[in-house]
Order: structure tokens, then C-alpha cells, then sequence
């Protein structure tokens, strides 16, 4: 009895563990099942689905039915808009986007939302909202396949990642009714599944070792050096790029054409939204087609410019697009001397670079990365599935903090495993800085309540890349004489101009005692504590002195959308849903009726033709006794028949002799 | 007759495990000594791999992932790094074995407020307030 009750201590039957990746351009979900992760592919069989939702007069189409419907119902399609998470309209990076967009995007209350025709009605959506859709897909996709409602979740952050875009993944989770997922940065999930698979096969894994993961999706970029140690993976340093990624391959390949068009051919096609979309498509196909070419096609007869353009395709040499590229080269190359300045580790010391992402089959992607490592030549790592190596690796660490069922051999393995993983950005308060900076012993000040906040500069207190989670603690002091009140702001970033930073909250600390020395500062110490998964950030201020004490602790949540329009979020993701369901059944049968009266009018005159069959045969027999066999083979003949006669879902049930 | 036999060994080993690892974290939390909370000896010579090996041990065995139902995990765990991180920095760990000589070998000794080397004492910064 013991024994079995511990058991079910550590295992859960009906526990499943997910994984899910959201991705710029695709995102998937994986099941840990026979103590392997393994991938849940869509209705119509894709392991990854297109970040599309198209909306309609019917229903909606989440995924490739989506995109397969964008060229028709443009207006009402929207995609990609992970890009505008945490970000207000104004923010250039939004309005470059919402640019480029050809369905409409709105300001409401300072941020982006999708403005769509749905069920014959205006429908205002947040980018919380559409990717909570698609998460709520995702998620039906993985009970169906697993048969089971009882999930534990990991999802995808990407590197570099700022507080709100984190709070937005958050939250669209919670509305998709994923409660309290376990938020797990890509490099730190990709590495999980090379070990989980490395740690499989002893040749690989001979002790600790430092490797270089290189993330490039379609929309982020990161460069992560980590230490690799028996299940252990601790992320050492990270640097990364949110605005970069394969797209921008993309961009610079479309930029390309539309000006040669221009120059060559005189044709403008820049300010035409669905033809630009239509050539990014044709040109990811060449820029694909190119990591194994060393020419590819650029593909014009799809565009609808056949009237202006006599050209069916532009051909592009390798070398001419890696050249159209040497800057994003570049930029990449950045970041992986970035992280490695940062943690410290001797290029020697890197024994593996391992690529992760789509974009990184690009031969000019690895070739700039591997340059960067002149003399020493680590060896250069390609997992086996670089698209899929983050959503395995989620499920895997899904799986070991979980009881979902697990063989002896993978408990093993899971129960060693664990990622430490550090801060992406540093942390900063606003202070006044003292005059006298020359002293070491210094110490800034905290503005007074109503401080503009221009007097003030940042001063970190968490230096990026610090192991997570975290606390610390800085004594400050105030401004000025009989100052009581202290204005505390948190801002996560090390820009010297706070505007240039995101801010995470502020407070006040009142009833900070008087000194009773004139012309003497009260003391107050400031401390700031980070939790693991870069979810929440708690900060105390307290002042302790023979005058009296005053301690003041916040939970900073910047971004997070408030409890009600949650839950009014998930209400309406749950009414599509279930309009998408109806919906789905009533086409299914409409499609079944619609095929048995096209099928109808053949099967019936089988029948006839096997019922005369059967009378010919019984006149032929006249009076002579049929045996039962006989009689049992005629009846089973004209049954089969009738049955294929009769409308969908009716049945003939012979009734036992 | 082999299969109770196995059993009751997986039993005990389980269960003795989950209550070393949740007594490791009472035990990082009680104690004020860097060297102790990272598990290494105070003499003799210290090398960046044994420091390496003790701090990825304690990773392991305090690490708030691994302890969702644990409060005290995420404490100890900082208690743990900031330990790892003074003593594989010859200059930190030089300022803190002189700041331990001159406390003397009061181990787990409550830190007194007007200590000058309060940067080390991480143990006030890592108590719940």
C-alpha cells in the first residue's frame, strides 16, 4: 500500500506533458508519449502550423487553412502578429509592421489590435488575443492526440524577450486557457532536447562542456553560450536580437526585386501590399531553394503582373544574396562575439556551435558564424530537426517537472536535468546621481514624490546575463532635508535615458522618518528579486532606523491586461471556438448529404439490379428447397446493398434469427 | 520473491531522496557559511572544476524548477549562486576569507548590522523580510 501510494506521488497517468512553440512564422506542439516527445500534426497532417487566422462570414481557419484562404480573404487575415506583442502603436517597430500588413491594424489604448469583418461583424481583437486562437488550437490538437484534458504546459519565450513581450505570452495563454505555463526561454529548451538526447548516447557525453546555440527564426536572433553538464544546462551568456531574423533574409531579397523591377523594367510595385506579399512568399522559396543551389529562381507569374512585367522569373546567383545579406551576416556575427565577450569563455573553450532555426540553413548564415571563431574550429553541430529542437526540448523539461508517465530509463535522464537560466536584460532604478561620483562610497539618491523624471538617471543593479532567479539589494538615500516620501522606479534596460527603457513599475515609500541631525539623509535600501522564469519582478524599499522603520513590497507586472479583460478575452476565444465546432459538424454533415444524393442514384441502381439478380435466382430454384446457406448468402447480398442505399448515419441491424 | 525485494529498494531510495533534497534547501537556508552552502571543504585547495561540480550538485538539488511546491527553493538557490559566484572570483573570495578570518570561525553566527563587509552577508538579503 505504501509503496503504491508513492508511485502515485511521482507519476500521474492522466498528467500529459506539452510542449509548445510559438514562432514568428509557425508554431507547434508536441506530446511527451512512450517517454519520447512527439510531435501532434494538424488536420491536415503539417508538424508545424502557419501563424495565420483568417476570419470570415462562416468561421474562422487557424493554421494552413488559414493561409491557403489569405489570397482570397486578405482583408481578414492576420499573421505574424507576434511582432507587435508588448509593443504600443507608436513604437517604429509596430508601424513597420502595420505598414507592411495588408489587413487592418488599429490604435486602441495605445496598442495595436486586428480590425476584421467576423460573422457579419466588426470584431476589434488584440495580438494577445489572436495568438491565444491559435493557442487554444494547439491545444485542442493535443488533447484530442493525447486524450486528455489534463496538460502541463511549457511554452516558448524567445531570447532577449523584454518584460512585456513576456507578460503577453502570459496572458494570451491564460486566455487560451492555459493556466500558469511553465515560460522557457528557445536556447535554453533546445539545448534541453540535445542533451535529453545526447545524455541517451554515452559516446557524446563525456562530462561538462561549453557550447555556442545559435537561434535564428523567422523573427528573432540569439547567440547563447552554455554550459552543458549532466542534464545540467546553465546559460553563461546570452545576446540577442528581437528585431532580426529569416524574414529579414526575405526583406532584403524582395527589396532587391522590387528595385530591379523598378530600374529594369519600369514597373513600381512598392506601394502594393498583396503583390509585396505575394513576392516575400516567392522569394523565401528561392531564398530555401538557395541553401542547396547556388542559383534559384525568383518566381513572376504568380504576382498578377503579367500585363506590366514580361518576365516570368529573376534568377539570383548565391554569392549576389549573400552579398544583398553581408550586413544581417553581420549582425549575427555581433551577437555571437557579443555572448561570448560576455560570458567570459575562450573561443577555444567552445567545443560545439549548434544551429537552431530555420534560417540557419542558409550556407552563408553558418559560414559568417563559424568565421567568427578564426583559428579554432569548433565542430559545427546540426540537430538532426532545427525546426523542431525547441518544442521537443519544452516537452522534455514539461515532462521532468511533471508527473507525467516516464519509462525508468528517462526518469533517470529527467531527474538529473534542470536549466539555470539568467536575466536577459539588466535591471534599473532612477536616481538622482550624487555630485561627488568620484568616491566609491557614493551612495545616489531617490528622487521625492513628483521629481520630474528627467533629473534622474538609471542605475543598474542587475547587469544582464546574471543567473536567475535573483535578488539584490543597494542602500540609497534621499534627496533632500525632511524629504519623507521616495519615488521608486523600476525600469528593465540600461539605457542612461529612462525613456529609452521599459519601464516595470514604480511605488512610493511614505513615512520615511525625519533625521533629527540637520542636514543628515535617511538611509533606504532598495531591493530588487527577479523569480526564475522572467515572469515577475518584486521590489521592497525599506528604511530602518532608531527614528522608525517603513518598508513598502510590490509585485511588478507591467503590461499585464487586467483580470476582467481576460476574462472577457477568453469567453469570446471560447464562443468562436465553439461557433468553429458547430460550424465544422454542420459542414461535415452537409458535405456527407450532398455526397450520398451525387452517390444516390448509382447505389440505387445497384440495388435494383441486385434485386432482380436475387429474384432470377429464386425463380431459376422454382419449387426446389434453397438451402439455409444458400438463403443466408442471398439476404446478406441484397443487405449490403440496401445499406449502401440509405442516407449517412443509418444503419440496417439484422435482427438475430 | 526479487520483485518486493526491488521494490522496497526503489521505495526507500525515492523517498529518501525527495527528503534529502527538501532538507538541503532548510539546511542552505540555515546556513551563513559560503563554503558550507556550496557543499565544498574550507582547506586546502579549491579548483574551478570542484567549485564547478559542488555548484551544479546544488543546482540540481535546490533549483526552484524542480521544487514548484517549495517556497524556500528560489532562497536557497540564490543563497547557492551567490556563493558559487564569490568563491570562483579570486578577489571576492580573497575579501571574504579575510572578512571570515577576522569573524572568526563562528559558523551559522548571526550577522550583526554595523558589519562593514555586509556585501557578504547574503544570508540577510536572501531572509524573508
Amino acid at each position: 500500500m505504501q509503496g503504491e501510494r508513492e508511485e502515485r506521488e511521482t507519476v500521474d497517468k492522466n498528467v500529459v506533458a506539452i510542449g509548445i512553440d510559438i514562432g514568428t512564422r509557425y508554431c507547434r506542439v508536441a506530446v511527451w508519449q512512450n517517454s519520447h516527445p512527439v510531435i501532434v500534426p494538424d488536420e491536415e497532417g503539417n508538424r508545424a502550423m502557419h501563424n495565420y487566422v483568417s476570419f470570415g462570414s462562416d468561421a474562422r481557419l487557424i493554421g494552413s487553412g488559414a493561409k491557403a484562404r489569405q489570397a482570397v480573404n486578405t482583408r481578414n487575415t492576420a499573421y505574424g502578429v507576434k511582432r507587435l506583442l508588448g509593443r504600443n502603436y507608436r513604437d517604429p517597430h509596430s508601424q513597420e509592421f502595420i505598414k507592411m500588413a495588408p489587413f487592418t491594424l488599429i490604435s486602441k489604448g495605445g496598442y495595436p489590435h486586428v480590425q476584421v469583418e467576423h460573422l457579419g461583424k466588426q470584431e476589434v481583437f488584440a495580438p494577445e488575443e489572436i495568438i491565444a486562437m491559435q493557442l487554444s488550437k494547439l491545444k485542442n490538437m493535443a488533447q484530442t492526440f493525447a486524450q486528455s484534458d489534463n496538460l502541463r504546459v511549457a511554452v516558448s519565450i524567445p531570447a532577449g524577450f523584454s518584460a512585456l513581450q513576456r507578460q503577453a505570452i502570459s496572458d494570451a495563454c491564460e486566455i487560451a486557457g492555459l493556466p500558469d505555463p511553465l515560460l522557457i526561454h528557445e536556447p535554453a529548451a533546445a539545448a534541453m532536447y540535445y542533451t535529453f538526447y545526447s545524455t541517451e548516447n554515452p559516446q557524446t557525453s563525456a562530462g561538462e562542456k561549453t557550447i555556442l546555440l545559435v537561434d535564428i527564426g523567422a523573427g528573432t536572433t540569439s547567440a547563447t553560450v552554455m554550459s552543458i553538464d549532466d542534464g545540467v544546462v546553465e546559460t553563461l551568456a546570452v545576446a540577442s536580437n528581437v528585431q532580426l531574423g529569416g524574414d529579414d533574409l526575405d526583406h532584403l531579397l524582395v527589396k532587391y526585386v522590387v528595385a530591379e523591377l523598378k530600374t529594369t523594367h519600369g514597373v513600381d510595385i512598392g506601394g502594393e501590399a498583396s503583390v509585396l506579399s505575394r513576392l516575400s512568399s516567392a522569394c523565401e522559396r528561392a531564398k530555401r531553394a538557395l541553401s542547396s543551389a547556388q542559383t534559384a529562381p525568383v518566381n513572376l507569374e504568380g504576382l498578377g503582373l503579367s500585363e506590366r512585367v514580361q518576365l516570368p522569373y529573376l534568377v539570383i546567383k548565391r554569392d549576389q544574396f549573400d552579398a544583398l545579406c553581408s550586413e544581417l551576416y553581420a549582425a549575427i556575427s555581433k551577437l555571437v562575439r557579443d555572448a561570448m565577450t560576455q560570458s567570459g569563455v575562450r573561443k577555444t573553450d567552445i567545443r560545439e556551435v549548434l544551429l537552431i532555426g530555420g534560417a540557419t540553413r542558409t550556407p552563408g548564415v553558418a559560414a559568417s558564424i563559424l568565421n567568427s571563431f578564426e583559428d579554432s574550429s569548433p565542430t559545427l553541430v546540426k540537430v538532426r530537426n532545427l525546426d523542431e529542437a525547441v518544442v521537443y526540448g519544452l516537452t522534455i523539461y514539461s515532462a521532468a517537472l511533471s508527473k507525467a508517465e516516464k519509462s525508468a530509463e528517462a526518469q533517470k535522464v529527467l531527474d538529473e536535468m534542470v536549466v539555470v537560466d539568467v536575466i536577459h536584460h539588466p535591471i534599473s532604478i532612477a536616481v538622482i546621481p550624487n555630485p561627488d561620483s568620484s568616491s566609491e562610497d557614493a551612495i545616489d539618491y531617490l528622487p521625492p514624490d513628483g521629481a520630474s523624471p528627467h533629473e534622474c538617471v538609471l542605475k543598474t543593479i542587475m547587469e544582464r546575463n546574471r543567473v536567475s532567479p535573483t535578488r539584490e539589494c543597494r542602500v540609497f538615500s534621499t534627496a533632500i532635508d525632511d524629504q519623507t516620501t521616495v519615488h521608486i522606479q523600476i525600469y528593465e534596460g540600461a539605457d542612461d535615458d529612462p525613456d529609452n527603457n521599459i519601464s516595470l513599475g514604480y511605488f512610493e515609500l511614505h513615512g520615511i522618518p525625519k533625521s533629527p541631525f540637520l542636514g543628515q539623509l535617511s538611509k533606504v535600501e532598495v531591493c530588487v528579486e527577479a523569480d526564475g522564469r522572467g515572469r515577475t519582478v518584486f521590489a521592497t524599499a525599506s528604511h530602518n532606523s532608531e527614528q522608525g522603520n517603513a518598508t513598502r513590497t510590490v509585485s511588478l507586472h507591467p503590461g499585464k491586461l487586467a483580470h476582467d479583460t481576460k476574462r472577457e478575452m477568453s469567453r469570446r476565444v471560447e464562443m468562436f471556438d465553439k461557433h468553429d465546432r458547430i460550424h465544422e459538424a454542420q459542414t461535415l454533415r452537409r458535405n456527407n448529404l450532398e455526397g450520398y444524393c451525387y452517390n444516390a442514384p448509382g447505389s440505387i441502381e445497384e440495388l435494383k439490379r441486385g434485386v432482380d439478380r436475387c429474384l432470377r435466382r429464386l425463380d431459376d430454384t422454382g419449387l426446389m428447397p434453397l438451402s439455409d446457406e444458400e438463403l443466408a448468402l442471398q439476404e446478406e447480398l441484397l443487405v449490403a446493398l440496401a445499406k449502401r442505399v440509405l442516407p449517412p448515419g443509418y444503419a440496417i441491424v439484422r435482427q438475430p434469427a | 520473491s526479487t520483485i518486493p525485494v526491488s521494490k522496497g529498494k526503489n521505495k526507500a531510495s525515492t523517498s529518501s531522496s525527495s527528503q534529502n533534497d527538501d532538507g538541503l534547501i532548510q539546511e542552505i537556508l540555515r546556513d551563513n557559511d559560503l563554503y558550507s552552502i556550496l557543499g565544498v571543504p574550507t582547506t586546502g585547495v579549491l579548483d574551478k572544476m570542484t567549485l564547478r561540480r559542488a555548484y551544479l550538485a546544488r543546482s540540481r538539488g535546490c533549483h526552484p524548477d524542480k521544487f514548484p511546491s517549495n517556497p524556500h527553493a528560489t532562497q536557497a538557490f540564490q543563497k547557492v549562486s551567490v556563493a558559487y559566484n564569490v568563491l570562483s572570483t579570486p578577489h571576492l573570495r580573497k575579501r571574504y576569507d579575510d572578512h571570515r578570518a577576522s569573524r572568526g570561525s563562528g559558523l551559522g553566527s548571526s550577522p550583526s548590522g554595523d558589519n562593514p563587509n555586509a556585501e557578504f552577508d547574503v544570508f540577510a538579503s536572501g531572509r524573508p523580510s
